[in-house]
């Protein structure tokens, strides 16, 4: 009854009020619509429009000769194939999860997709002249000044490590930063105070630009501050193992462990562990007492010349010269000259000037046959028996075989200054995102696992970081791909460097795709500006490749959430 | 208000005569006597033949300069079902969150008093609460599960307490489901979600959780108040169950509740306690007018 009545007064006290027009409020709702529509719409152009002319760029195509036709078949081509393919992720990782009724006929999607690459194979073939950069090699080949050649490889290898150390350090420092915010908030006011600074502090770092974490980057990791002194000539290192590299008269590389850089080489050599350098496996050398000392450079030199001498007198006497009989000359010469070292150079020099002689094409193996002849010479007189061990000077023949995990102080311009740089720049995005999740996490959460009897941190391990793995992970796939595609502070790290290597640890130099794209990009030629195009699909490929694997694995960890 | 007189007139002449519980504030008046009636009995037997399992003495608590319990006497029997009723705010869960010492985690909550669980100060500084929080479980107002599967949240305690087989962990899964009369319901589906159950079978998921770390005391803060009727006919039964073999504390704001599910029952109001004896005393006889308003709806 009450009830009732409580309505009736309400009725007479909105009477006093005059009601809003039902059409005017419903023309605002269309209006609203309409906008957002729009928006949704334009934004959708724009983007695929970018996007087609980066691929058509990438494919060779010169947008603006195609007919209008094609023109609008390229740009519907590459969305279908866009829209298919997102799509597609998306749906696939429904139904491997199981899901019940499907939100998009599965084959609606795949004919999509399928329509889309059949276009872009029709224009591909009928476009005539043009170049397709995207291809296989483009991926495996090294950066070359030849557009033709020129590859990513290197700088896609680095963009994966530079990545992938980032990820290392920046996960458990950031989710750990959140977890002590969020979680562990300290109880004495003056901590209480520190806690807001450090808060305060992590929200603006995430709307700093970029290129101020590669200065910083610059002066913590590059240079470390400045604390080590390099005029030394030598920094502390440590994973690198040094050995002084010895030649036997076979041609063959030697190595001999030695404490570091500076030590000098064993006095006696007739103990030594020697190892060869072509697989870094231990061999058995024998060593005659009068050479155990290694001779200096004149008296190398010397003998070499004299082997070279024999071998050059062996040519001359020779009637014909063919490529097969060469390892037979140096053996016969080696038979003349016993105990002589084997001078590669002046064998080969002494059979090239032999076939300019005779008038004969040089042949292409005599120019590469250095490693086969030693290899010969070593099977026909020398087999696990060196009669000497040369070395050349005491200094300069001292190499390194660094491990993987080399670290030398400073870092340098090194990969895992870039990595370490890389994690200042998504930290803040990580623990803000962190932070969000662990507060999303329900109190009674907590609570049930508190009464349970589990301390503090258990319940942190057990229920709050698990129930907050899905906010987690998605600040986290938000950051790496940030930490994908940034340039700026890497240019400061790494600058704009010719590297046709990958890295092999930690110390070496690199590049990324997005340096490498730019530095193709800023070239005139018409060439390079296709290479980076097709740089750029390869970068969001990968970009693609990532974040649906991390999606991927959060749809798993939330399995139990709902 | 008459009609809640009525229904409980209904109610309980189904009981036989109890004896009276001994009043508050009365110091360790019910001795300890060997429990000599049949478990399967229980509902039926003497109220006060039951040892003292929790012993409060003097228990005032604030939260910061706010006093919100006024000190409470009050002993606890083993293995009954006491209850707490009482209108919002007279600190009925703040009383039962000192016995397992959850009001920690309140920032500025303070108690002083003392709490005695079979020779445990509970309060006391030294106490590791890890060790009381085992022995004493709690149900919340809520259901709770963790987004875990079925099975993981029962042996999420065991895993924390004890080194346990694989094989003894399943039995004991099992065992507290059984205890928690939810293994019929959730015997084909262990492996999934836990929040994939109805609201009643989570709240007794919950109860599930709790006995097994095999506590002695199980504190439930409004444990129906989130459950639909016959969800919450099913958790009484359960509480019917578990009584014999855990002292049950439970706040509850609904009256028939109290009556329904209880041996005794205290009522508090505004931080004191105003009258604590057996159930059907409190509900038939209050000797006090606030008990007597409160009851009949008059307030609250």
């Amino acid at each position: 009854m009450t009830v009732l009545s409580d309505a009736g007064v309400g009725d007479a006290f909105a009477a006093r009020f005059p009601s809003k027009s039902r059409n005017a409020r419903r023309l605002k709702d269309r209006v609203f619509m309409v906008v957002c529509v729009c928006a949704a719409t334009a934004s959708t152009l724009v983007l695929v429009t970018l996007l087609t002319s980066v691929v058509v760029k990438a494919l060779g195509l010169t947008y603006t000769h195609l007919p209008l036709f094609k023109q609008f078949l390229v740009g519907l081509g590459i969305f279908l194939l866009f829209v298919g393919g997102l799509t597609t992720i998306i749906l696939g990782i429904r139904i491997a999860k199981g899901a019940r009724g499907r939100i998009v006929p599965v084959w609606l999607v795949a004919a999509a997709g399928l329509l889309g690459s059949a276009l872009m194979l029709y224009l591909l073939a009928t476009s005539g002249e043009s170049r397709n950069f995207l291809t296989a090699d483009f991926i495996t080949s090294v950066p070359s000044r030849n557009p033709e050649q020129a590859g990513i490889w290197p700088a896609m290898i680095g963009t994966l490590c530079v990545c992938a150390i980032c990820a290392f350090f920046a996960i458990p420092i950031g989710v750990g930063t959140a977890v002590l915010l969020e979680e562990y908030s300290p109880k004495h006011p003056l901590l209480r105070r520190a806690h807001m600074f450090v808060q305060l502090n992590i929200t603006n770092l995430a709307g700093v630009p970029s290129i101020v974490y590669g200065i910083l980057g610059l002066t913590a990791f590059v240079n470390l501050f400045g604390l080590i002194d390099r005029s030394a000539g030598t920094v502390p290192n440590f994973g690198a193992t040094w050995y002084e590299r010895y030649q036997t008269e076979g041609g063959e590389s030697l190595l001999v462990r030695v404490e570091d850089e500076k030590v000098g080489p064993p006095a006696d050599l007739s103990s030594a562990a020697f190892i060869r350098e072509a697989d870094m496996k231990p061999i058995a050398v024998t060593i005659e007492p009068e050479a155990a000392f290694a001779p200096r450079r004149e008296r190398a030199a010397a003998v070499i010349g004299a082997f070279a001498d024999a071998f050059e007198a062996q040519v001359d006497r020779a009637e014909s010269l063919e490529v097969d009989r060469i390892p037979e000359m140096v053996a016969e010469a080696y038979r003349a000259a016993p105990g002589l070292m084997v001078d590669q150079q002046r064998i080969v020099t002494a059979a090239v000037a032999r076939f300019a002689r005779a008038d004969a094409a040089v042949p292409r193996e005599v120019r590469r046959a250095r490693r086969g002849l030693v290899n010969d010479v070593e099977a026909f007189e020398l087999h696990g028996r060196f009669a000497y061990v040369l070395t050349d000077a005491a200094a300069g023949f001292r190499v390194d075989k660094k491990s993987p995990w080399y670290i030398q102080l400073p870092f340098g311009r090194s990969i895992l200054a870039g990595g370490l740089t890389l994690m200042l720049v998504i930290l803040p995005i990580i623990i803000i995102a962190s932070q969000e999740a662990l507060r999303a996490v329900p109190r009674s959460l907590r609570q049930g696992s508190m009464a349970l009897g589990s301390t503090h941190w258990q319940t942190t391990r057990r229920i709050t970081l698990p129930s907050a793995t899905p906010g987690i992970m998605t600040g986290v796939i938000l950051a790496m791909s940030r930490a994908i595609g940034e340039a700026a502070p890497l240019l400061i790290i790494a600058g704009i460097v010719y590297i046709t290597f990958t890295p092999q640890n930690l110390m070496d130099q690199f590049t990324v795709m997005p340096l490498q794209i730019f530095e193709w990009a800023r070239r005139p030629q018409q060439e390079f500006f296709q290479l980076a195009a097709a740089g750029i699909i390869l970068l969001m490929s990968i970009l693609l490749c990532i974040n649906g694997l991390a999606i991927y694995i959060r749809h798993r960890m939330n399995s139990y959430q709902s | 208000m008459t009609r809640i007189n009525v229904e409980i007139e209904k109610a309980m002449p189904e009981r036989p005569e109890r004896p009276v519980a001994p009043p508050a504030g009365e110091a360790s008046v019910s001795p300890r006597r060997l429990v000599s009636v049949d478990e399967d009995t229980a509902p039926q037997e003497d109220a006060a033949s039951a040892p003292t399992a929790i012993k409060v003495r003097a228990l005032s608590s604030w939260y910061d300069a706010n006093r919100v319990l006024n000190d409470l006497n009050m002993d606890i029997p083993a293995k009954r079902v006491t209850a707490l009723i009482g209108p919002s705010g007279c600190g009925k869960s703040t009383y039962i969150r000192w016995i397992n010492r959850m009001n920690d985690l309140v920032p500025g909550a303070r108690a002083e008093g003392t709490l005695d669980l079979h020779g445990i100060d509970v309060l006391s500084k030294k106490t590791d609460v890890v060790d009381l929080r085992r022995r004493v479980g709690m149900v919340f107002q809520k259901p709770n599960p963790f987004p875990k599967s079925i099975y993981d949240n029962i042996a999420y305690g065991p895993r924390l307490h004890m080194r346990i087989g694989r094989r003894d962990l399943d039995e004991l899964v099992e065992q507290a489901l059984k205890g928690a009369a939810l293994w019929d319901e959730v015997k084909d589906r262990l492996r999934e979600s836990a929040l994939g159950l109805s609201g009643g079978q989570q709240q007794r998921l919950c109860i599930a959780r709790a006995i097994a770390v095999a506590p002695e005391v199980l504190l439930m803060d409004e444990p129906c108040s989130a459950l639909d009727p016959k969800s919450t006919a099913a958790v009484e039964d359960l509480i019917h169950e578990l009584r014999k073999q855990y002292t049950i504390v439970i706040v509850t704001h609904n009256m028939q509740q109290a009556s329904r599910v209880s041996d005794h029952t205290a009522f508090l109001y505004q931080g004191d306690l105003i009258e604590y004896g057996p159930t059907k005393r409190i509900f038939m006889q209050p000797t006090r007018k606030e008990t007597e308003d409160y009851i009949t709806g008059r307030f609250g």
